[in-house]
């Protein structure tokens, strides 16, 4: 385990990402609300880039039984990373996947020092 | 190696209890027909009564019942019509309880209703059939039991009638025939069927007919000529596009205390269907945000499968595999009593010979006993 300076604090913006080669592993530095998240660039699924992919927000939808509607309702803008390959979204927080119980990222942790933001791998 | 059954002085099935979840009393042969017919308003009641009327339900072959070899009786009509089908002793009872040592029948009228044209027709004929169901049927013996059949191109008739008669003690289910639908069945139009259904505590019954899913994919099955093409697709393909229909709109998430029995579709094609389910779902998963869970997952709370056509892989034990996939909580015995494509229970039950013995027992019966809540 080795801990690696990235990048300045100041240059990711919140809802900004980057991804860079420490220890020859490609991992994904992000900003959400201000708090850091590192994953490697590998999705659980069949291995594709997720750090590549785009990141959005999550629909979720409620039914009301007694009025027999469906409300959909969008939530967590920029917390939410699909991967390019096949569209698996993972939790950038918790780093699950929102479909399949059990699938994780692979999560680094983040620290800031003297306005650096470091990644341990 | 075959699956005929040895042959054995002990009554069939005897250890085990058997719910049969797939017995038919047609509607559209002739004896049930005229009573049906008789307790519809004019002109149903003389065009619908094949004594006066053209014997047809709208279209001239499709349910006729006559001697004539209209598609009907080409699947299956002939055995539907050769038999005295209101005479239950000689129907249900010497053949399949005596014969086969079916416990509990659970019984459908098997009506294709949303093929036919007239909404009006259908709309009275529904409870028409179900009251005979019971008048001729239920009341004949305190161990069958019934499906309450519904059309759904009126959903809010279907909920009413569901209402009407979903406290009958002998009525533990909703019966609806996929084939002729306007739209898939998990489209919200359709949610005052389950939702009356979950309020009465009953399962929704699926089960389709060659002749009547044809409307559905009219395009394939006029390149078909042989039963074999026909016959092997129809049913599965019928219940994939329903499963998935269900699925993909969330109606599992939105009454999850409803349960779905499918019935004459065999297995084997179930664990396809939730394999590849769950990769779309986990694909498009922003698409159908009702579900909170893996279609599998859906699937295996909230569905059951019936054994019937139970299919017959060249390697015997293949077949114990898929049920291994599919899981013997899943699955239901069924016969499709009279139909020609029946299973014997006795020849069956090999196919689960490898389960221990609660498995097999819930596969048989129990499973059945507590889906549609038997009161046995």
């Amino acid at each position: 385990m080795a801990t690696h300076s990235v990048i300045d604090a100041d240059e990711l913006d919140p809802g900004d990402h980057l991804v860079v080669e420490l220890e020859g592993k490609e991992i994904g530095v992000y900003n959400i609300d201000g708090a850091y998240y590192a994953y490697t660039n590998w999705c659980a699924h069949q291995s594709g880039p997720i750090c590549e992919g785009p990141t959005s927000g999550l629909l979720e939808a409620e039914f009301d039984r007694d009025q027999m509607e469906t409300t959909t309702e969008y939530v967590r803008e920029g917390e939410i990373v699909a991967c390019p390959w096949h569209g698996w979204e993972f939790d950038l927080v918790t780093g699950e996947c929102h479909s399949k119980p059990g699938v994780k990222l692979i999560s680094h942790d983040v620290d800031v020092e003297d306005g650096e933001i470091h990644v341990t791998v | 190696m075959g699956t005929a059954s040895t042959p054995s002085e002990e009554e069939p099935m005897e250890d085990l209890l058997v719910v049969d979840t797939d017995v038919h009393v047609p509607e559209h042969h002739p004896d049930i027909a005229e009573k049906v017919a008789a307790k519809m308003e004019m002109p149903y009641s003389h065009l619908l009564d094949p004594n006066k009327g053209t014997g047809g339900y709208g279209f001239p072959s499709s349910g006729s019942h006559s001697e004539v070899p209209d598609t009907l009786s080409v699947f299956g009509g002939r055995d539907d019509v050769s038999s005295d089908v209101t005479d239950t002793e000689a129907y249900i009872d010497e053949p399949l309880r005596e014969g086969f040592g079916v416990d509990y029948p659970i019984i459908n009228m098997q009506p294709m209703w949303d093929v036919y044209p007239d909404t009006e027709q259908i709309v009275q004929q529904m409870p028409a059939a179900n009251d005979v169901l019971v008048e001729e049927f239920m009341d004949a013996s305190d161990d069958y039991f019934g499906l309450i059949a519904v059309q759904t191109r009126d959903p809010e008739a279907a909920a009413a009638e569901i209402r009407r008669l979903g406290d009958h003690d002998q009525l533990v289910g909703v019966f609806i025939h996929p084939g002729g639908q306007e739209r898939g069945l998990g489209e919200s139009r359709y949610d005052p069927i389950w939702a009356a259904a979950e309020d009465h505590g009953l399962p929704v019954v699926f089960h389709t007919t060659a002749t009547g899913h044809m409307w559905d994919m009219a395009g394939i099955y006029r390149t078909m000529s042989v039963m074999p093409e026909i016959h092997t697709l129809s049913h599965p393909f019928a219940m994939m596009w329903v499963v998935t229909s269900l699925i993909a709109n969330g109606t599992p998430a939105k009454f999850p205390d409803l349960e779905f029995v499918i019935l004459e579709s065999g297995i084997g094609w179930v664990p396809y269907l939730m394999s590849r389910l769950n990769r779309e779902y986990s694909t498009w998963r922003s698409q159908v945000p009702l579900l909170e869970k893996m279609p599998e997952e859906y699937i295996r709370d909230q569905f059951y499968f019936s054994t019937q056509p139970l299919g017959e892989f060249n390697k015997r034990s293949h077949m114990a595999d898929m049920i291994d996939v599919l899981g013997p909580e899943s699955i239901m015995f069924s016969t499709d009593h009279p139909h020609y494509d029946f299973d014997n229970p006795e020849s069956i039950r090999g196919f689960f010979s490898h389960l221990p013995e609660e498995e097999q027992r819930a596969v048989f019966g129990e499973n059945a006993i507590e889906v549609f809540d038997l009161p046995v």
